[in-house]
């Protein structure tokens, strides 16, 4: 589903941040990618739907070698993808039903189809009561759920998360992590970048490690 | 195949309503800022549409005059013989590009004065009447351009017994040469202050996208595509514009209104007829469609370029 050949990206400033990096993660499979801040993490899950370009190296995504999609398809891959950020990019004048309905609304559904996921993902992540109020009314752990429904309201085949569990609490950050496992389970290939070593020392997922943008252990390899 | 072609026909027309809601639902946000820019706009293609308006009903009275006023007057010699006169007049009657020939006597003449005049006994007072014969030659509609009528007035010129011949078109040739250059310059002038406008709704966008850039961009992650994020901005654009150039229609019949009191006494002066019809039904819908276009093609051109910038970055 997701996999990289010989990728390097080095940013114009001179910082090399992936030096060859080869890994492929097939359909249907979890990953976690760690390493140390700076190691890359973040580079190299930018490079999947094609936020950042590879300065040498191929990133495929199904097969499709997404240097040589034009501009305008970009976007019909970032539908695919279900993504969740290290920051956590909700719009604050905008209830969580617009939050979480965006993707839709981007992609072109109706209202009643539109309603009808919106709703089906917020009850996943246990916030459909909470429909009506405002990100900034929120914990950050309920802020960070409402993140992981829009990236799921859009039923991608790929989740990629960026430091999910970033300032939450223990026991939040575990319940967010078997989240993760459940869409795993029904399908979805999920690859999740964390530097949290006790919360994956608790699953038994492959490991993708990254140290100064170079892989050290590749764990996820069938 | 189908399906999904008459689904996503459905979605973009979906979409052009939502983002017509959309910039709809921004006037109700910002309805100062939308009524200033509006008027900017109206300001700006006022000059434009005031020329405009000014041009067309100049042209037009310039077409009406020229019909009325196109023929020659020959003054022929002071002592010249009545029948010398009228074999002159059927000389010219013979011409295929006349139309009416005319002999005005100076007793004719005199009487023509002096009733237009109001005034009685001028010849008596003066002892003789200076006035001359005057043979007054009407060319036929398709010799009453400028050119045919400038080789007839040669041609009669070297008629003897012709002293001299006037024509009292001569202004109207100088009006329409200094409306050919105005006109010039008013087209100009229209394509500067139109990329004025196209500037201003063009500064509006760009500010509405700075505006919302958290927004921007993350519709850009979640595979929003450039179109989608411009669509609502284009309907800014036109409905601004298309308002600015309904605001400069108000502005230009409001001048021409100021105006038309000081024009007619003028025209008056010079026996000259003004139509005032006010502002031209042609020039109010150049305006609107005018100021739409040109603001969405500014909206579009920003967008663009901001897009693309920021995908790039
Ligand atoms: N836009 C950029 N321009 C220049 N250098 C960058 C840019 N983004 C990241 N880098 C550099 O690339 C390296 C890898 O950064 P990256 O964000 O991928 O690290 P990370 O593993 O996600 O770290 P963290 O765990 O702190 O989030 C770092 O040294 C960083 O300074
Ligand atoms: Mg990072």
């Amino acid at each position: 589903m997701i996999r990289f050949e010989n990728v390097s990206k080095r940013f114009t400033t001179g910082q090399q941040a992936l030096l060859n990096v080869n890994f492929s993660l097939e359909r249907g499979r979890m990953a976690f990618l760690t390493g140390h801040s700076g190691a890359g993490k973040s580079t190299l899950l930018k490079l999947i739907p094609a936020l950042l370009r590879p300065t040498a190296g191929r990133v495929l995504v199904d097969g499709v070698d997404i240097a040589r999609l034009p501009d305008y398809r970009i976007p019909y891959l970032r539908r695919r993808i279900g993504l969740i950020f290290q920051d956590h990019h909700l719009l604050e004048d905008r209830t969580l039903y617009d939050n979480v309905a965006l993707p839709l609304v981007v992609s072109g559904y109706r209202p009643a189809e539109i309603a009808r996921r919106v709703r089906a993902a917020l009850d996943k992540v246990g916030l459909l009561d909470r429909e009506r109020a405002y990100p900034l009314e929120l914990s950050g752990g309920e802020q960070q759920r409402v993140n992981i429904a829009r990236a799921l309201v859009n039923r991608p085949a790929i989740i990629l998360a960026d430091e999910p569990t970033g300032n939450l609490d223990p026991d939040l950050s575990l319940e967010i992590m078997n989240e993760f496992c459940k869409f795993n389970e029904v399908g979805v290939t999920v690859l999740v970048a964390s530097h949290d070593h006790d919360l994956i020392e608790r699953f038994d997922t492959p490991r993708l490690i990254l140290e100064n943008g170079q892989l050290a252990s590749d764990e996820a390899q069938p | 195949m189908k399906q999904d072609l008459a689904r996503r026909l459905d979605s973009w027309r979906h979409h052009h309503r939502q983002s017509l809601l959309d910039a709809l639902g921004r006037f109700r946000h910002g309805p100062v800022g939308a009524l200033l820019t509006v008027l900017v706009i109206g300001v700006a293609l006022a000059l434009p549409g005031v020329l405009y308006a000014v041009l067309v009903n100049l042209e037009q009275m310039s077409a009406t005059w020229r019909e009325r006023a196109s023929h020659l007057s020959l003054y022929l010699d002071e002592n010249i013989r009545a029948e010398n006169a009228n074999a002159l007049l059927s000389q010219v009657r013979g011409w295929p590009e006349i139309s009416e020939a005319r002999l005005i006597t100076p007793e004719q003449g005199l009487r023509e004065l002096e009733e237009r005049l109001g005034i009685q006994g001028t010849a008596a007072s003066l002892g003789h009447n200076p006035l001359p014969t005057v043979l007054i030659l009407h060319p036929s509609p398709a010799y009453s351009d400028s050119q045919h009528v400038d080789s007839l007035r040669e041609r009669a010129g070297t008629l003897s017994g012709v002293a001299r011949v006037s024509r009292d078109a001569d202004w109207l040739d100088r009006l329409e040469t200094i409306l050919a250059g105005a006109r010039e310059a008013a087209l100009l002038i229209s394509w500067l202050l139109g990329a004025s406008v196209a500037f201003v709704i063009g500064n509006t966008v760009r500010l509405e996208l700075q505006d919302r850039i958290a927004e921007v961009r993350l519709v850009q992650l979640i595979g929003g595509t450039r179109r989608f994020i411009r669509r609502p901005l284009l309907y800014v654009g036109l409905i601004q514009g298309a308002l600015g150039g309904l605001a400069a229609g108000l502005i230009v019949s409001l001048m021409l209104a100021l105006l038309n009191a000081p024009l007619v006494a003028l025209t008056q002066g010079y026996g000259l007829v003004l139509p005032t019809d006010g502002l031209p039904v042609i020039v109010l819908a150049s305006l609107i469609a005018g100021g739409g276009l040109l603001g969405w093609l500014g909206a579009w051109i920003t967008a663009t370029f901001f897009l693309r910038r920021l995908s790039t970055e």
